[in-house]
């Protein structure tokens, strides 16, 4: 039996599939869509179950990828009934998404959340005059206690294996509506298409001209695989795509012309089924609601008062996300030292063991200098990520972060994006791989794609201290502070007019409304932040992993051969002297041009790096930066450092982007545009700074 | 008397009539509740021109000023209040006195009639 669970965001439904499903899920992405898909396989009752939590929707209508991932599951695999959890609170909205599922889907079960929240804002839902107003049954939960959701499922069962199609209630079209939609009825009766939807949705969908209605899909790829492995919950999952079997042409067309003769054209036609949608809940609503005026104003405007002051919202804004910053980036610290110590010695190990046997000194190296370390550096970022991650998911879960979005909307509107995208350009300044994936929460997107291309620009925690390491060795004192401010300004310069730059590449031509709910506050469980932590670090690395471990190796390779030559004449040496020919005009010599090849890998080995080929045992950041005061200008250092900031920030990053935009073009782009970009502003802050009378 | 939303101080309540233009914003704003009868209470203003935070029917939406021009609202009607009563015999006075260079009050005095009447209720 499948079951889909269906309902608008922030109305707990992850907490209901989380405690259904329990560690038995597979979290992998819907084909060809950024947007999470999880499935569960539940036994209850001699049944096999599989679940579906299908994302948070406000409508069944093509605007987001969410409404579309919604609509087609439902239309294209049939699920055998629909859970559709309603938010007590805030009912009428959510029942407007409820009406839609059932014009299409009759088999299904409301599951009525947040009662709790609704009756300290003076609202009570006579649940028993509820179904019988939608002719719908209905369980009464407490998601975040775990309350009822076993009662909700097996109700959901019953309804499944019901032999006969419940019948809910029908929405009352207006007259003139209502013949027009009959009259369509009609024309659609004796289709093929009439035997797998009811006809009325049918009718409706034709009317509204919607492209999908007369297509047949069928499943392209194989379902997901139903793991035996008991420790399965992190499988990708395949992914499930559709493959347009064919198309029908549907009756009706000269009907349609007909209407849109007499002015209802298909956008007529979807306000005045929207329109009617409400009119009947208000309708209804007064069989099951009774609503006093609250006494006392709700936690969320005691607590928006402050966190959307226009006085204290940002100082609030930032000592949270100070809090964020510091727990993840700085706190963290000693566990990744931890990580790239226990690699230290792993590695170590390993070598002494290949040492006993024998093993040719290369392959030691290959180990220790080559897989061990370049591994380790990545690796030992992880903590950060997966803490990140975690206050990501609290903050989403909690309902701050739409808030955040609200107060940073102002700034982005400037660069013509939306307001979510200001978590994750700030999150950036972590680390660029969770910036990456917050952009997610974005609706459009193109949107999303600027905001993906943009975020590298923004320097992050490890490319900051190397940063700050070379200002500090180059411009001591109060200068120092100047240096690093101006670089930032500059970054944060460029981003908004690469945002700016991009909308024209991306050709975003309608800018994508900023109608954004801003949820009611609530404690976040447990389970809820931990989970995903746990499943976008697993992701993380079980996506980077390959790549890391590969540019590893290939980084060792061309630092250590012609085996037994100094530096410079290793392949990575005759490298950098190539790449002269790019980073002379800027004054760079060849060791820089080598640092900024391998920072590739990951950013934060570049001082390392520069300390090796300088000739500086690693160990001491000060002392490599001052051996290199020896050999470059200030000029120099600053034209170095620009170049540095802005440059592919690592391959982590790039792997991310790949991901999440899921196009070689893009990411080869984004990585194009870094590295010209870089270098072009490179040229002119050099030339520029020695026209001035720089040295 | 129709005025929009993205016009509207915070603490205003008042009544969607129509919002104007179509396409993807307008779907989206009734798929978001904002349909023609809906109440409305404009909550706060972020600062320096930014989004708008509205509530509705119980829960908070968060819409740009852009988009908030698009929607046409119109005052609550309170019933109670006698629609004759705002019409103040000043009123008519108004449109003449402005020319009048004796009365530097004016500019304020000739803004108010036109909210005056709807806000008072």
């Amino acid at each position: 039996m499948k079951i889909a669970l269906v309902g608008n965001p922030n109305v707990g439904k992850s907490t209901v599939f989380n405690l259904l499903t329990g560690s038995n899920q597979q979290v992998g992405n819907w084909a060809g869509k950024t947007v999470e898909r999880k499935s569960g396989i539940i036994q209850r009752a001699d049944q096999t179950i599989e679940i579906i939590d299908l994302p948070g929707t406000y409508s069944l209508t093509a605007y987001s990828q969410e409404e579309i991932i919604t609509r087609e599951y439902i239309l294209r695999e049939n699920p055998d009934v629909v859970m559709a959890m309603v938010d007590a609170s805030n009912i009428e909205r959510n029942l407007y998404l409820v009406l839609q599922i059932l014009e299409l889907a009759p088999r299904v079960v409301i599951g009525l959340n947040m009662m709790d929240l609704a009756q300290s804002s003076g609202i009570t839902i006579h649940t028993a005059e509820l179904a019988l107003a939608l002719n719908v049954p209905l369980v009464e939960i407490v998601a975040a206690k775990g309350k009822g959701i076993e009662e909700f499922l097996t109700e959901a069962i019953r309804v499944g294996i019901l032999a006969q199609d419940p019948m809910p209630g029908k929405i009352p079209y207006p007259e003139e509506l209502e013949q027009r939609v009959q009259a369509m009825e009609g024309l659609l009766a004796n289709n093929t298409l009439a035997t797998r939807y009811p006809i009325r949705w049918l009718a409706l969908k034709r009317l509204e001209r919607d492209p999908e209605i007369g297509q047949e899909w069928k499943l392209s790829a194989t379902k997901p695989k139903q793991s035996e492995d008991k420790n399965s919950c992190c499988d990708l999952g395949d992914s499930v795509s559709y493959e347009l079997e064919k198309t029908t042409s549907l009756p009706g067309e000269e009907l349609l012309r007909k209407y849109e003769a007499e002015g209802w054209s298909k956008d007529h036609f979807e306000m005045a089924f929207a329109d009617a949608r409400y009119q009947y809940i208000s309708q209804i609503l007064p069989k099951f609601r009774t609503q006093l005026n609250p006494s006392r104003p709700s936690w969320t405007d005691l607590i928006d008062a402050w966190a959307l002051s226009p006085i204290w919202g940002y100082p609030i804004m930032l000592v949270i996300l100070a809090l964020v910053f510091w727990s993840s980036f700085v706190a963290s610290a000693p566990l990744g030292g931890a990580i790239s110590q226990g690699m230290a010695w792993a590695a170590e190990g390993i070598v002494s063991l290949l040492q006993w046997g024998h093993v040719p000194t290369f392959v030691q190296s290959l180990v220790r200098d080559g897989i061990f370390a370049g591994v380790g550096a990545v690796l030992a970022f992880v903590p950060q990520i997966a803490i990140f991650f975690a206050f990501f998911s609290l903050m989403q879960d909690s309902g701050y972060l739409s808030r955040a979005a609200f107060l940073g909307d102002r700034f982005m509107q400037l660069m013509g994006l939306h307001g979510k995208s200001f978590f994750s350009l700030v999150s950036g300044y972590g680390c660029n791989v969770p910036g990456i994936m917050a952009t997610r929460t974005l609706e459009d997107p193109k949107d999303r794609l600027i905001t993906m291309l943009i975020n590298p620009l923004i320097p992050c925690v490890p490319r900051l201290g190397v940063m700050s390491a070379v200002v500090a060795a180059f411009f001591p004192g109060s200068r120092g502070a100047v240096v690093m401010l101006s670089l930032l300004i500059l970054s944060m310069f460029l981003v908004m007019v690469s945002a700016l730059f991009l909308r024209r590449v991306v050709r975003q031509t309608e800018r994508s409304a900023f109608v954004m709910e801003l949820p009611l506050y609530h404690i976040p469980t447990f389970r809820n932040v931990l989970l995903p932590t746990w499943q976008k670090t697993y992701h993380f690395l079980k996506r980077a992993w390959t790549f890391i471990l590969v540019a590893s190796i290939v980084i060792w390779v061309l630092s250590s051969y012609p085996h037994g030559v100094p530096m410079k004449e290793t392949w990575a040496g005759q490298m950098g002297d190539w790449l002269t020919i790019i980073g002379g005009p800027l004054g760079f010599d060849w060791r820089i041009m080598v640092s900024i090849v391998f920072g590739f890998v990951a950013k934060e080995t570049t001082l390392s790096i520069l300390g090796i080929l300088y000739g500086v045992a690693a160990g001491a950041s000060q002392s490599i930066a001052q051996a290199m005061t020896g050999a470059m200008t200030p000029l120099n250092a600053y034209t170095f450092l620009v170049v540095y900031m802005l440059y592919i920030p690592c391959l982590a990053t790039v792997v991310t982007t790949y991901k999440e935009s899921g196009s070689v073009g893009w990411t080869s782009f984004g990585v194009a545009y870094n590295l010209i970009l870089s270098f072009v502003i490179g040229w002119i802050v050099f030339h520029g700074g020695q026209a001035l009378g720089f040295h | 008397m129709g005025r929009f939303l993205g016009d509207l101080k915070s603490g205003e309540r008042v009544c969607v009539e129509c919002i104007l233009g179509g396409g993807a914003i307008r779907r989206r704003m009734m798929d978001m509740g904002i349909v023609p009868g809906v109440e409305l209470e404009v909550v706060r203003c972020a600062p320096f021109g930014g989004p708008l935070q509205v509530r509705l029917k119980g829960y908070y939406l968060a819409m740009r000023r852009g988009e908030c021009a698009k929607i046409v609202v119109s005052e609550i009607n309170q019933g109670s209040i006698d629609p004759i009563d705002p019409i103040d015999p000043i009123d008519p006075i108004d449109p003449i006195d402005p020319i009048d260079p004796i009365d530097p009050i004016d500019p304020i005095d000739n803004s108010q009639p036109i909210e005056h009447p709807l806000a008072s209720r």
